[in-house]
């Protein structure tokens, strides 16, 4: 008897407990598309859906449901790509190595998704929240490129030996731990609390690269985003731009940049938004004070 | 000798040569599937985006000056560059972009033909071997288009572009893109020579429309990603 009583109250609260768990793993953003845009998405997913070998759209998992599925996209349209012999002064540095690994079934893959906050987010053919990181390792633990699938299962882009490479993409945004790794390295730098990590890509002069993706996180209900290895608050209380008309072209821009303080940034929030983001302290963060109140 | 390429971009595409074309640029014969100009690749220094693009592209012209060299006779601040700094840098330190001028992806008329010479100019130019500058990011990031690859379709006998190949002075040299999202990258400005992309609007209206690139489709919208 007891126990029957009590076992419905177990299920609520596991359920709720897995609840939670999942809500703190759901990718989130500040910005929604346009609805206007949403029979023409439907329509380009229909389309993908049932495009046939052959065609532009035609991907073999189209909307790939798991890791599995978005590695063959990646590995079909990798060997679509390369499937004449080049003159290697035609190819992306790396790429014979790539290929040849690729070819002897020599790596293992890694999956990672990446929130998209660029203007490429609420297209006009097709909504592309999200983008998958697809990163291919040697059996030594090198990784030997990283590529970034579309929703849809689409190729967009990729970079050969992206940890090793020079330049000056920083160290954090090469290794790419994951997101509660990076979360907890964070927190632990800084102090803080922070939650619902995840990595995101967007432009303006907090530029997370489409490869090199940066990690946003929440605290206290506030939302920020990790810049080579500061911390900047993004809010929807912040300065509400418009691409084309306040921001993302060389006029507009050039009216805009100016008049930001030293610890502002431009960011983009996906569309057509974009906003200031600012410098935030490790007080700040901890106490929950916003830079937008 | 005639040495049109032909390739096409995005859906709404461009393309240039057709039928019977010799396909030039150095590529394998008789069935070329990537070509890149041989810019010099050179990283930025913090906030230099432009300069160092107008330094990859003054390289490939035979050109050797520094980014600080650059950053010092357009007026490079913190905040990076203006169009007219750019413009006024490339026309300075380039000779294959000394009538350079910056080209816009909107404004008045309809939008899927202005996309439509927009993409064309930078094919356009690629094949007459002139660099091209995007300007990405939302405009606040430069590089240099260098190339690309691309497969022959036999539906409309027009050679179409895969992808493409930039110099990202930030990130590296010869980042591809998938051609359908380059048209989103870089979708809003570019740099580009008048005199190497005089036939872009030719090239457009010739075989615009007929093509799509991977990952493009439903002919007809202008914005394919």
């Amino acid at each position: 008897m007891r126990l029957r009583s009590v076992a419905p109250s177990l299920m609520l609260v596991a359920v709720a407990l897995a609840f939670s768990e999942r809500l703190g793993a759901t990718p989130w953003n500040l910005m929604s598309c346009d609805s206007s845009g949403e029979a023409r998405w439907h329509s380009f997913e229909q389309a993908v859906r049932m495009a046939k070998p052959g065609s532009t759209l035609y991907v073999p998992k189209p909307y790939p449901a798991g890791d599995q599925e978005v590695i063959a996209d990646y590995l079909d349209q990798w060997a679509s790509l390369h499937r004449k012999a080049q003159n290697p002064r035609n190819l992306p540095p790396h790429e014979e190595e790539v290929s040849k690994a690729i070819r002897g079934g020599q790596l293992s893959y890694h999956v990672m998704r990446v929130e998209n906050w660029t203007g490429m987010r609420c297209g006009w053919q097709h909504k592309r929240d999200f983008y998958y990181l697809v990163r291919a390792f040697e059996s030594g633990g090198t990784e030997i490129t990283r590529a970034l699938i579309a929703d849809s299962g689409h190729l967009v882009t990729w970079m050969n030996l992206p940890a090793s490479v020079p330049g000056p993409v920083e160290p954090s945004a090469r290794l790419l731990a994951a997101a509660p790794t990076a979360i907890d390295q964070i927190n632990q730098d800084f102090g803080i609390q922070g939650t619902d990590p995840e990595y995101v890509t967007t432009y303006g002069t907090i530029d997370c690269d489409f490869v090199f993706p940066c990690l946003a996180f929440h605290e206290h209900g506030l939302s920020y985003v990790v810049y080579r290895h500061e911390v900047f608050e993004v809010s929807v209380r912040g300065p509400k731009l418009v691409q084309g008309r306040d921001v993302g072209t060389l006029a507009t821009n050039a009216k805009l940049l100016p008049t930001l303080a030293g610890d502002e940034r431009l960011i983009s929030l996906g569309g057509f938004a974009w906003t200031v983001a600012r410098k935030a302290s490790p007080a700040q963060i901890r106490h929950g004070y916003s830079n937008f109140r | 000798m005639v040495r049109f390429l032909l390739a096409i971009l995005f859906l709404t595409g461009m393309v240039l040569e057709p039928k019977s074309c010799n396909i030039g640029f150095g590529s394998p014969t008789p069935a070329p599937s990537g070509f890149s100009l041989s810019v010099p690749f050179f990283y930025q220094s913090p906030q230099y985006c432009g300069p160092a693009s107008i330094e990859m592209w003054a390289a490939y012209d035979g050109r050797t000056v520094s980014q600080q060299a650059i950053a010092s006779y357009i007026g490079c601040t913190v905040n990076g560059s203006t169009q007219a700094q750019i413009l006024k840098g490339v026309q300075y330190f380039t000779t294959s972009g000394h009538d350079a001028a910056l080209l816009y992806n909107g404004g008045e008329g309809d939008p899927s033909t202005i996309a439509g010479d927009y993409y064309s100019a930078e094919i356009t130019s690629i094949n007459a071997l002139v660099p091209v500058m995007p300007l990405v990011n939302g405009a606040t990031h430069a590089g240099i288009l260098i190339g690309g690859q691309w497969h022959y379709d036999t539906d409309v006998s027009l050679y179409v572009w895969d992808s493409v190949l930039f110099d990202d002075p930030a990130v590296g040299p010869a980042r591809p893109f998938a051609a359908a999202d380059w048209t989103g990258y870089d979708d809003v400005e570019h740099i580009v020579s008048l005199f190497a992309t005089a036939q872009s609007a030719y090239n457009y209206y010739e075989y615009g429309g007929r093509v799509g690139v991977r990952g493009s489709g439903l002919g007809g919208h202008f914005l394919p990603y």
